[in-house]
């Protein structure tokens, strides 16, 4: 049901705008024809007897959009937003887990600097193990009853699976970006693609972005600052410094790394956006050649 | 002797002072119901029976900041037919449903569909709203779901807020009705004085309109303002 049916429809023809009235099973009713059509159907429609048909109509309408606006933008985005969010969780738990089990065992948190491999070392190995493995002979932590132990473990136990779900999503994202913008993908990669993405709101949208803005995504606090104050230098880079083919190009040489690598990959957002021939190998090539 | 009194001139607004200060409130249409965690407040009437206000919060509502520094119009009024450009999730929109009333009739345009979404919960409930989702720079693509409405506002933060906010009222807001525009400076223009983007703002406006009012809404909402316009009989 939409409004044509509620209220009248409106038809273009001879120069003129005409207004058929429909009833509900599209039989026309009555024809008006008027110069001034637009201004007497939006005041014939302040009546009283139009009230609940503007209400009910626009309420299906806009549900219907609603549910249409919801596409693979939408779950890249979601899943990346998943990922940084996961990462600043196990960063908090892992932080009151090396806490809790260093009361137990602190040679081994103090050796293990990466939060992942901890993580997977005291479910994997006891500690009485790892002692022999390390030729140790006293541990500045005492033995814990075993239902303390457990506790920690546990918990360590719900951070690996959360870091399993992490590689999950970022498993689900490379493989959603593969298909969903090939040409970006084979520029970017999946993590990186998916980020522009995200700032860029829809593929749409960043396929009609300019490439300085591409360049820029990101770093929207130094731009500001800069466009604030011209004295304050412009940034050169935003989320695209993280990929190595601007991160590894000499100090002098990454803004134009960032300049070029963000043209390309505007490029490759409109050719994806539009459906075009995959061409991500071609311009990874021209990209290359500049670039020496 | 009732604690709530009207606000002012503002018949649909009213007012309590809690200690040293002055809280807003409207009526509430749908007793017993929050629609963005605000308090609610109770008085009684006339016969004796229990009346429900709920809290308008300046802070997260800007037609609220302008009623608090003393706009001298909101247009709006009870059975009204309002244009409500940036709609968003609904709790400014949930003040004006409750002064227009169950005959009244608020279109609350978004062109977000996420926010639109939480409209579409609060207009399902009160019954005096239709929520559309459309750009509103391009008026002709609604133009036929909505019809002719006593007053427009609009709070969207846009470059071309001035000439939109023009389109929409030359096309919907009947002869002789108020126009009710919020400006945040900084989505005009980020490098200029909101004073200046203010004045510019004033002098687009002045142009095809009548400027009867102008407020700037701090401490509520930074570098904000409010205008209320006429549109010539």
């Amino acid at each position: 049901m939409d409004l044509k049916h509620a209220v009248g429809h409106f038809q273009y023809s001879e120069g003129k705008m005409h207004l058929i009235k429909f009833n509900s099973d599209d039989e026309i009713l009555g024809l008006r024809d008027d110069g001034r059509i637009s201004d007497l159907l939006l005041k014939e429609l302040r009546w009283p007897q139009y009230r609940e048909k503007l209400i009910n109509a626009n309420i299906v309408l806009v549900k219907k959009a609603v549910a249409e606006s919801v596409n693979t933008d939408t779950h890249i985005i979601q899943s990346i937003n998943a990922v940084a969010e996961l990462d600043k969780v196990c960063n908090t738990l892992v932080k009151r887990i090396r806490e809790w089990y260093g009361y137990y065992y602190p040679e081994l948190e103090h050796e293990l600097l990466d939060n992942e491999l901890f993580i997977k070392k005291i479910l994997q190995e006891t500690k009485s193990a790892d002692m022999i493995a390390h030729n140790r002979m006293i541990s500045m932590g005492p033995e814990i009853d075993h239902k303390d132990l457990d506790m920690i473990i546990g918990f360590a136990r719900q951070v690996d699976d959360l870091y399993a779900e992490r590689e999950r999503l970022i498993t689900y994202i490379d493989n959603t970006m593969m298909i969903y913008m090939p040409n970006v993908y084979s520029l970017t990669g999946g993590l990186i693609g998916a980020k522009l993405l995200e700032k860029a709101k829809s593929l749409r949208h960043m396929a009609f972005l300019p490439s300085s803005t591409i360049q820029l995504l990101g770093a929207e606090k130094a731009l500001f600052r800069h466009l604030r104050n011209k004295k304050i230098r412009p940034p050169k880079h935003g989320l695209i410094l993280s990929h190595p083919m601007v991160m590894d190009a000499k100090r002098t040489d990454r803004g134009a790394a960032a300049r070029m690598f963000a043209a390309k990959i505007s490029i490759a957002a409109r050719v994806d956006y539009f459906h075009g021939e995959f061409i991500g190998d071609r311009l990874r090539e021209e990209l290359e050649k500049q670039l020496r | 002797m009732p604690n709530i009194t009207q606000f002012k001139h503002f018949k649909g607004v009213y007012e309590i002072k809690v200690g040293s200060r002055s809280v807003l409130l409207t009526k509430n249409l749908l007793p017993g119901k929050v629609v963005y965690g605000e308090s609610l407040y109770y008085d009684k009437d006339e016969q004796g029976n229990k009346v429900e206000y709920r809290e308008w919060v300046p802070k997260r509502s800007k037609l609220g900041a302008a009623l608090m520094k003393d706009v001298s119009q909101i247009g709006m009024k009870e059975n009204d037919y309002v244009l409500y450009l940036g709609c968003s999730t609904g709790t400014t929109v949930s003040h004006v449903s409750d002064i227009i009333g169950p005959n009244g009739l608020v279109f609350a345009l978004d062109f977000a569909p996420r926010v639109l979404r939480d409209m579409v919960f609060v207009a399902e409930d009160r019954k005096n709203i239709a929520p559309i989702l459309a750009d509103a720079n391009k008026p002709e693509t609604y133009s036929y779901l909505i019809s002719e409405v006593d007053t427009v506002f609009m709070d969207i933060a846009q470059k071309q807020q001035a000439e939109i906010f023009i389109k929409n009222c030359k096309a919907f807001l009947k002869p002789g009705g108020f126009g009710l525009l919020a400006v945040k400076a900084r989505s005009v223009d980020v490098t200029k004085n909101p004073k200046d983007v203010f004045r510019d703002i004033r002098a687009k406006l002045e142009r095809e309109l009548v400027v009867v009012d102008y407020r700037e809404l701090a401490p509520f909402e930074m570098d904000h303002a409010f205008f209320v316009v006429k549109k010539k009989l």
